[in-house]
């Protein structure tokens, strides 16, 4: 792949000719790596987390390979439903959006992302991919933790690192960085009136700072007021910046949607955030899988082409990228439950102006599976982490994930 | 603790009428079954009936939840309702999915039953439960087309934890869970489905069932401990030591699983009450509501707790995942302290949903406060019983005392009573009040406050 990165809308010919193996395979360190001075490039990255298990074959859709069609009698996707790609592959009509994104180069695609010895637990895979380390290790501090460590060591602020949902996610983790978890802006307020003596409180929350500075405190306690803190001081904030900015876009109603149009807004608005994280799904259809599927991946397509439509022509736009991913994929052939059982290799979604779309990475072999009867992976996904933290973010990917991958040089046109 | 124990489980249950589709000639889906009643009718009016029928079911899993929550309040089994709650978390099931609610209250009648049994019976049991063979779609799990999903949790969450078997296993294990499905809240083998071959799984050989399944996995090492760390990590709010977790899983073996003993060892045990595990859990959002309450000598209806803490994030019967709640600290984030602090004052009768219109979508307070509609508390006299217990003649600093070793249900340390202290003096400026407080007749109003303060603080979302 030698590839230059380029501006100009590729042609069905480029995209399709974009596909070519990358198997990176990682270098162990040996030895003390010497930290390489980071400077702040001042972009932005937003994560979206697919739960549950995404199944490739749905997104990019082998539509000319019988094996497809009769490993999935009622899951796959009518011939002519199929938005074409080009002559081999296409995709769900539900992902109609990510279609005409893909085609107008506003995306890629990596297929046959995964890892060697992968478990088919989510548990367990969740653990591996939100630690991101050498040999699947899993330690508390998730890969996040560590890479604002590595870009931003000064900045402790917990608005550094944004999760957008209700429950805060493992890969944000870290013992002495805790980030920002909110779920809705309207969420970051308390309706409880202050009752008497309100004017001179002037109109406190009701969430009190009760600092303990001088106190000897119990880990958790203090942790927690840190908590109240922050949030005293970035609930009005956030709120603000989001009732002030009016939306380009409509978003999809739901939690997803919601949760992309708030990103938007804080991204627009220059809040303190650099890394954003949201998650969606959950993609794990064991059974009947069509239609809920079908809804789920329409949900994801919608809410990220509002997202993109919502910023178009923002400074916001140009700096920021958009990485998707998941912890596995799901089995070829559907199961007697009319669903899709935990599989090996996924696809990661990526989007942003400056990355050279298209769809890369060889497709999976539907015929050529692992033991358990999976895809096998050509890409292992800490590669693509690596291509991100080192092009688009100016870091060292060494320092984060303490092992050197190598990755493709497209990917250096981020 | 045997004391705890000793309360009957059934007497309190409410009478239930558990309607059930089939009974009506109709699956959760509507298709007809055939029964001449439904069948006759014109095909609005059976829409109608259909509509009434699930909102009876909606109706009755309600009352059952509501049941369970008042038992709760009133504190007449407390330690069999932590561990029910406790089991929920550990085998959940989703109303999400589960369309037929009368199988989520008999699932929830044998994890109460069974609560403080032998952990076999509670494995034993959840392999022929209706909800949880449905949950996993074990219906179609059949000898042509094995479905592995249940088998897969089974191994991995629910006895021996990762690492403790094979892909092979996986699959074996599935095989011996084949035909086993539930019918009308029932369990039925499915002899057609079933696969009567020989399975070969954790070392053993033989046609295997999914009873031999259980009693296979009973009979590894790695269940007891998986199960004694599960439960170490839930009493304690925080991750046991490997040592810690041997001695507790060498206990379990050697008592046969014997939850009961278990627990009793864990009342016991020294350690178990160590610095840094008291007062150092994060309390669930329904544990800490209904402690709460119980402190302030409030009693909110049981609908109140039950959708108080699906708005603080635990929905009964709608865990987010296979693998029950994160507890812990990830109960708290930025966002959740304020919904702690709403539903505090939803509790303490300073908010209502009088003069508060929906601000948008994400407006998930007016939508619990439009669900706890009709079910208020009133407002609680906080004064009142501050003077029955402690006079009316004393002073602020008295009264901050009484309330914080009373209302926070541990040692108050400086900050709060300071932060306590000074909010009640801004109050009793803003009301130019001087005399005793509980003679005041604004006293109820400026408690109210107060105790919104003191336990909206970090301190008080700990146990």
């Amino acid at each position: 792949m030698n590839t230059k990165a380029s501006q100009h809308q590729p042609t069905r010919r480029e995209v399709l000719l974009a596909g070519a193996s990358l198997v990176a395979a990682p270098v162990a360190l040996s030895g003390v790596c010497l930290p390489r001075p980071v400077t702040d490039n001042g972009r932005s990255l937003v994560l979206v987390r697919l739960r549950g298990g995404y199944d490739g074959l749905s997104v990019v859709v082998p539509h000319t390979n019988d094996v497809y069609y009769r490993g999935r009698p009622t899951l796959s996707v009518p011939k002519k439903e199929i938005l074409p790609i080009d002559d081999e592959r296409g995709m769900a009509p539900e992902l109609e959006q990510l279609h005409a994104i893909l085609l107008a180069g506003g995306a890629s695609i990596i297929q046959g992302v995964g890892y060697p010895n992968a478990p088919l637990s989510h548990f367990k895979a969740d653990a591996i991919i939100d630690s991101a380390l050498p040999d699947n290790r899993v330690e508390d501090e998730g890969w996040i933790g560590r890479l604002r460590k590595h870009l931003w060591p000064d900045n402790v602020l917990p608005e550094l690192v944004t999760h957008v949902g209700p429950l805060p996610p493992q890969s944000l983790r870290s013992p002495d960085r805790p980030s920002l978890c909110f779920d809705t802006p309207l969420s970051l307020r308390s309706l409880v009136r202050t009752g008497p003596g309100a004017s001179r409180l002037g109109g406190r929350s009701a969430v009190r700072l009760q600092s303990g500075e001088g106190m000897r405190e119990h880990d958790m306690l203090s942790r927690l007021r840190n908590t109240g803190q922050a949030t005293e001081r970035l609930a009005p904030e956030i709120r603000r910046l989001v009732r002030r900015r009016k939306p380009q876009a409509e978003y999809p109603v739901g939690q997803f949607g919601e949760s992309m149009g708030t990103i938007a807004a804080l991204l627009d608005s220059g809040f303190g955030a650099r890394v954003y994280h949201v998650t969606h799904g959950s993609f794990d259809s064991h059974s009947a899988g069509c239609a809920c599927q079908a809804d789920v991946q329409r949900e994801f397509s919608r809410g990220i082409g509002s997202f993109l439509e919502d910023l178009k022509g923002t400074h916001a736009a140009q700096n920021c990228l958009v990485v998707c991913y998941s912890e596995f994929g799901r089995r070829v052939s559907e199961n007697a439950s009319g669903g899709t059982d935990h599989g090996a290799a996924s696809p990661i979604w990526m989007f942003g102006q400056k990355l050279l779309p298209g769809i890369h990475g060889a497709s999976p072999s539907l015929t050529d599976l692992d033991e358990n009867g999976n895809l096998k992976y050509s890409v292992d996904y800490r590669a693509v982490f690596a291509a991100v933290i080192d092009s688009w973010l100016g870091g060292d990917h060494r320092q984060v994930l303490r092992a050197r991958y190598d990755y493709p040089e497209w990917i250096k046109s981020l | 603790m045997g004391e705890l124990l000793a309360v009957g489980d059934e007497a309190r249950e409410p009478s239930l009428r558990l309607v059930r589709w089939e009974e009506y000639g109709c699956n959760q889906d509507g298709d007809d079954l055939g029964i001449p009643e439904l069948m006759a009718m014109p095909s609005k009016e059976r829409s109608t009936r259909l509509q009434e029928l699930r909102s009876i079911d909606k109706e009755q899993f309600l009352d059952h939840v509501c049941g369970w929550l008042r038992g709760m309040l009133e504190h007449r089994d407390p330690v069999r309702d932590r561990l029910t709650l406790f089991w929920h978390g550990f085998f959940p099931t989703s109303i999400r999915v589960t369309l037929r609610r009368y199988e989520l209250i008999r699932q929830h009648r044998f994890l109460r039953r069974t609560a403080l049994a032998g952990f076999g019976d509670l494995l034993h049991g959840i392999v022929r439960d209706a909800a949880m063979l449905g949950y996993f779609d074990n219906d179609s799990n059949s000898k042509e087309h094995p479905n592995e999903n249940f088998a897969r949790e089974l191994l991995e969450l629910y006895s021996l934890g990762e690492g403790n078997y094979t892909e092979v296993d996986v699959r074996e294990a599935a095989r011996c869970l084949t035909g086993y499905q539930g019918e009308s809240g029932h369990f039925v083998l499915n002899k057609d489905l079933h696969d009567e071959g020989e399975k070969v799984l954790l070392g053993q050989r033989g046609n295997f069932d999914g009873d031999d399944l259980a009693e296979i996995l009973l009979g590894q090492e790695a269940c007891a401990r998986y199960v004694s760390r599960a439960l170490l990590s839930w009493f304690e709010g925080s991750a046991p030591t490997d040592g810690r977790v041997d001695s507790y899983a060498a206990f379990m073996r050697e008592h046969d699983y014997d939850l009961a003993a278990w627990i009793h060892r864990l009342s016991c045990d020294p350690d178990f009450y160590r610095d840094e595990v008291i007062g150092q859990r994060v309390a669930g959002p329904l544990e800490w509501l209904v402690s709460t309450s119980r402190r302030l000598g409030v009693s909110p209806s049981p609908h109140f707790l039950y959708y108080g803490a699906a708005f603080a994030g635990q929905q009964l019967y709608a865990p987010p995942c296979v693998t029950g709640w994160d507890e812990g600290e990830a109960w708290i984030t930025h966002s959740s302290l304020f919904q702690r602090a709403d539903l505090l004052g939803a509790l303490l009768g300073l908010l209502t949903i009088e003069g508060h219109g929906e601000d948008g979508p994400g407006d998930k307070v007016a939508a619990f406060l439009a669900q706890v509609r009709g079910h208020g508390l009133g407002v609680p006299d906080l004064a009142k019983s501050l003077t029955a217990a402690i006079g009316s003649e004393v002073g602020d600093e008295a009264c901050v005392r009484w309330a914080a070793d009373n209302w926070l249900g541990r040692e108050a340390d400086i900050v709060v009573l300071g932060t306590t202290g000074h909010r009640l003096q801004e109050m009793r400026k803003e009301l130019e009040a001087t005399g005793p407080l509980l003679q005041h007749s604004k006293a109820n109003e400026v408690l109210l406050h107060c105790a919104h303060t003191m336990l909206s603080s970090p301190i008080a979302h700990l146990a």
